[in-house]
């Protein structure tokens, strides 16, 4: 597993994207320290797995100072009997008055793909704001039914549907980067 | 924010009743077969008694959740039987027990519901009233170690098969020491539309508490089991580890609902789990204020099409407790559903954790489950944690898993105090209102126990 | 009567009210107008006591109600004393019913009168009648789920039920439509009528004092009064805008 520590400083933003396709397996784990006023960071991560892929993305974000922001979004859609894990930590440590956390992931699985989520959250502040929201789950058959009634054929539902899906994330993308993404992903 | 000062423990008090009996401190395969012989078991309960023995000693304690390393296994009593009869009739129950009973309120409950009453004291149930209208139905419902003696077979047949003794180190525990606890059978068919309810009060000094119930719901029956706790206080440390476990069968429909006020200084360390069949519903409902530890995840596992489960948890920490509760849903048919909601509450130092599981085994089409989890963190010096476990093996599912965890709002506290509301009537009430989704689940007398509850915690008084 | 001088508030270090001053006799409906930013919500809630509101000690402010000193109350001991603001977007509070709160509300402001809760439902009731919101909403959770003109008519209920002395109603004409608003504002004059409230009515709008007949106006400027008035600076407004002022 290859480790990653971002430290963030007072007032300082970050973007920390992550792209994961075209078969790539993906061992990570990322540590965000905010230990100056003000620091914010957004972890967005973007995942397709295919074959046998296996992807494991672990992520950690802690809050040291004051009304330090954390909002990390991670995607992911897995076909074949790709597999993804994440355990997602936001821990508020005492100090850190008026922190903001978030934590949002959403698998959207095809075939035979496996999903795994911990997103945990460990408070030691009472002055804060943390949540975290998980789903993993196929795309809405009343979607798939939808357009296909407009004469989209199977594929090409699932694809819109998939594009769908990540168009919100990528826009957290840093604007120079999301042209490659979407590139990549040939939406 | 204005602090409070916790109130002594309200029910704490212990009367001066004399245990007729009890094993010595400490556990050893004698204190086993002791408490074997005493019952006059037959032969499978004894071996399964000391195997489970072997697997508690062989196990490890859990590596996770609260600090158990404070539990001195050697200083507590496994058995202590209070008295030698059971108690058939109000009037047969000894004045001393009784007196221990009316502070908690039992025969209120009795007058308010005529489904029976199953009081646990000390580790034997002492007084159990059976009303006609359950004989008649053919419900069974009585304490587990008469359960052995009168209906064998079906014991036999049921008994750890839910919960293994090899589940984990407390269960093996449970399994190797247990006593009293209830014994409920449901008949196909049958209804029982009034809560079915139980107390259970620690009561001896250094006292373990291994009760053991076991619920059966016959095809297409239906039944609410309402236990409430309440216990004295303790100069050391005292021990609960209970093993509870349900059938619910075909069409069957079981409800079990928890309030739990262990005094604090009580280790709550409890296995609970249902199976649920073909469209079944099994639900728990399960209120853990009190206690030093609380380690407490009810388990549905979804074992039959469309079968369906909801957990409804609620914990409230004080100082010096840690409330580590959860649920888990395990699916492992198609199209099965579960909900599982919690509420937490942590205040002046205590702390609340949320553990859950939510597993869906390949196959298991269609399945659905929405976590919630809410807490609520009162002061600076409390802490909350969140560790939502989400295993999915299946594609065609939806699952969901949403928390939060804020403080009591200023504007919120602000609006109340405009209106003339005080600060700490304020808090009470916003965070009545915060469990009132889990309230609102509870029968009408312990909705308004649980809002007492929260408001002695809230605010050292009732008024 | 509300005695308020030299009142100079600021919210997150922010001086926004620059000494304000009014006096409000029992019975007396005073309007504030003035445009967005001038400091219209800064004055009622530094007055109620928000917790965010600071008024400045040095300027040696005057609030007093009653001849009773308001500066240094907290915020319940200034409704128990008679002081009353209808919020612009009152709070959800989930699982706390209306009439839960209602009823703990007009406890904590009159401890001595004991309504059966029977007879306090009744008069909800006709409270909420008063404004035309159906009796089911006493079971709602407070402000939950509401739309914006049943929250306004939610606050009108708690100012009939709560009867104070004085009430400052911010903004409580905005997202009423014409029936709802002659309703709020037959309320509000009944109360005046009944209970002698003095009325400060905070807005941006000219409409609601077609039916509630102001008996002075103010215009707020810049944390200020720039001028005061009867209706004929209303109809200065209306025509010329606040630049006229």
């Amino acid at each position: 597993m290859k480790n990653v520590t971002v430290i963030i400083e007072k007032n300082e933003e970050r973007i920390l994207p992550f792209f994961f396709a075209d078969g790539e397996n993906c061992e990570l784990s990322v540590e965000v320290r905010l230990v100056g006023e003000g620091a914010r960071v957004d972890i967005v991560g973007i995942f397709v797995g295919s074959n046998d892929n296996r992807m494991l993305f672990n992520t950690s974000v802690v809050h040291l100072a004051p009304r330090t922001v954390s909002k990390t979004t991670l995607r992911g859609v897995l076909r074949d009997t790709s597999s993804f894990s994440n355990d997602g930590i936001i821990s508020i440590q005492k100090g850190a008055k008026g922190a903001d956390g978030f934590f949002s992931s959403k698998l959207l699985l095809f075939d035979n793909a496996k999903g795994k989520s911990i997103p945990s959250l460990e408070i030691e502040e009472n002055d804060l704001k943390a949540g975290h929201a998980s789903t993993i789950g196929r795309p809405d058959p009343y979607q798939l039914f939808y357009l296909k009634s407009r004469g989209l054929s199977d594929e090409e539902a699932r694809r819109l549907i998939v594009t769908g899906f990540f168009i919100p994330s990528i826009e957290l993308f840093p604007v120079e980067e999301r042209k490659s993404v979407k590139k990549r992903l040939s939406l | 924010m204005q602090q409070f000062d916790l109130p002594e423990y309200e029910f704490g008090f212990f009367d001066t009743g004399k245990p007729f009996y009890s094993t010595p401190k400490g556990l050893t395969e004698k204190t086993i077969l002791d408490i074997s012989a005493m019952k006059k078991e037959p032969l499978w309960m004894r071996e399964r008694r000391l195997l489970a023995y072997k697997l508690f000693l062989a196990k490890s304690m859990p590596e996770w959740g609260g600090d158990l390393s404070r539990i001195k296994f050697e200083d507590i009593y496994y058995y202590v039987k209070p008295t030698d009869k059971q108690g058939r009739t109000w009037d047969d129950v000894p004045a001393e027990i009784k007196n221990t009973f009316d502070k908690i309120g039992i025969p209120e409950a009795e007058k308010k519901f005529l489904a029976g009453v199953g009081a646990q004291y000390d580790s034997e149930v002492v007084y159990h009233s059976i009303s006609k209208m359950l004989e008649k139905k053919g419900v069974i419902f009585t304490d587990t170690d008469t359960a052995l003696q009168k209906y064998p077979e079906m014991f036999q047949q049921y008994f750890g098969t839910v919960i293994p003794a090899g589940d984990n180190k407390f269960a093996a525990l449970n399994s190797a020491v247990w006593s009293g606890g209830s014994f409920i059978y449901i008949p196909k068919g049958v209804r029982v539309d009034l809560p079915l309810q139980a107390y259970f009060r620690i009561n001896a000094r250094n006292m373990g508490q291994f009760e053991r119930t076991l619920i059966i719901a016959d095809e297409g029956s239906y039944v609410h089991y309402v236990e409430g706790c309440t216990a004295p206080i303790f100069t050391t440390d005292s021990l609960h580890s209970a093993v509870v476990e349900i059938i619910v069968k075909k069409n069957a429909r079981v409800r079990y609902t928890t309030i739990q006020n262990w005094s604090k200084n009580v280790y709550n360390l409890v296995t609970k789990r249902m199976f649920v069949e073909e469209d079944g519903i099994g639900e728990w409902v399960d209120a853990n204020l009190g206690s030093q530890i609380t380690m407490k995840y009810p388990s549905i596992y979804l074992k039959g099409k469309r079968a369906r489960g909801e957990i409804l948890s609620l914990a409230f920490a004080g100082n010096g407790q840690h409330q580590d509760a959860g649920g888990k849903a395990i699916h492992m048919a198609p199209e099965t559903s579960s909900s599982i909601i919690s509420k937490s509450i942590s205040k002046n130092g205590g702390r609340t954790s949320y553990r859950g599981l939510l597993k869906v085994h390949k196959g298991a089409i269609g399945s659905k489950s929405n976590v919630r989890c809410d807490a609520l963190i009162l002061d600076e010096e409390s802490r909350s944690d969140t560790y939502p476990t989400m295993l999915i093996d299946e594609e065609e599912v939806t699952v969901g898993h949403e928390a939060s965890v804020s403080k009591i709002g200023e504007e919120q506290l602000f609006y109340f105090q405009s209106r003339g509301i005080p600060q700490a009537q304020a808090e009470t009430m916003i965070v009545n209102g915060f469990v009132e989704p889990i309230v609102k689940e509870l029968p009408m007398e312990y909705a308004v126990e649980l809002n007492r509850l929260v408001q002695l915690e809230m605010t050292g008084s009732v008024g | 009567m509300l005695v308020v001088k030299n009142l100079y508030a600021s919210v997150e270090n922010t001086e926004i009210l620059h000494g304000f001053n009014i006096t409000i006799k029992p019975g007396e409906i005073h309007a504030v107008m003035g445009p967005n930013g001038s400091g219209k919500t800064s004055l009622a809630m530094s007055l109620m006591g928000h917790p965010g509101y600071v008024i400045d000690p040095l300027q040696k402010p005057v609030f007093e109600l009653g001849g009773v000193d308001m500066s240094h109350l907290p915020s319940e001991e200034r409704a128990k004393a008679g002081l009353f603001v209808s919020f612009q977007n009152p709070v959800e509070v989930t699982g706390v019913s209306f009439l839960a709160f209602l009823r703990t509300a007009a406890k904590a402001l009159r401890p001595d009168e004991k309504i059966p809760l029977s007879l306090f439902k009744e008069e909800v009731k006709r409270a909420l009648y008063a404004v035309s919101l159906d009796e089911s909403f006493m079971h709602r959770f407070l402000n939950e789920g509401f739309s914006g003109g049943e929250r306004k008519r939610a606050e009108i209920v708690q100012l009939i039920l709560l009867r104070p002395r004085i009430a400052i109603l911010d903004e409580i004409d905005s997202g009423l439509d014409v029936d709802s608003l002659k309703l709020v504002a037959a309320a509000i004059a009944k109360n005046v009528q009944r209970n002698q409230t003095g009325i400060l009515l905070i807005t941006h709008y000219q409409r609601i004092m077609h039916f509630l007949k102001p008996t002075h106006v103010h215009i707020l400027i810049d944390g200020k009064i720039k001028k005061s008035g009867g209706m004929e600076l209303v109809r200065k407004v209306e025509k010329d805008g606040y630049a006229a002022i």
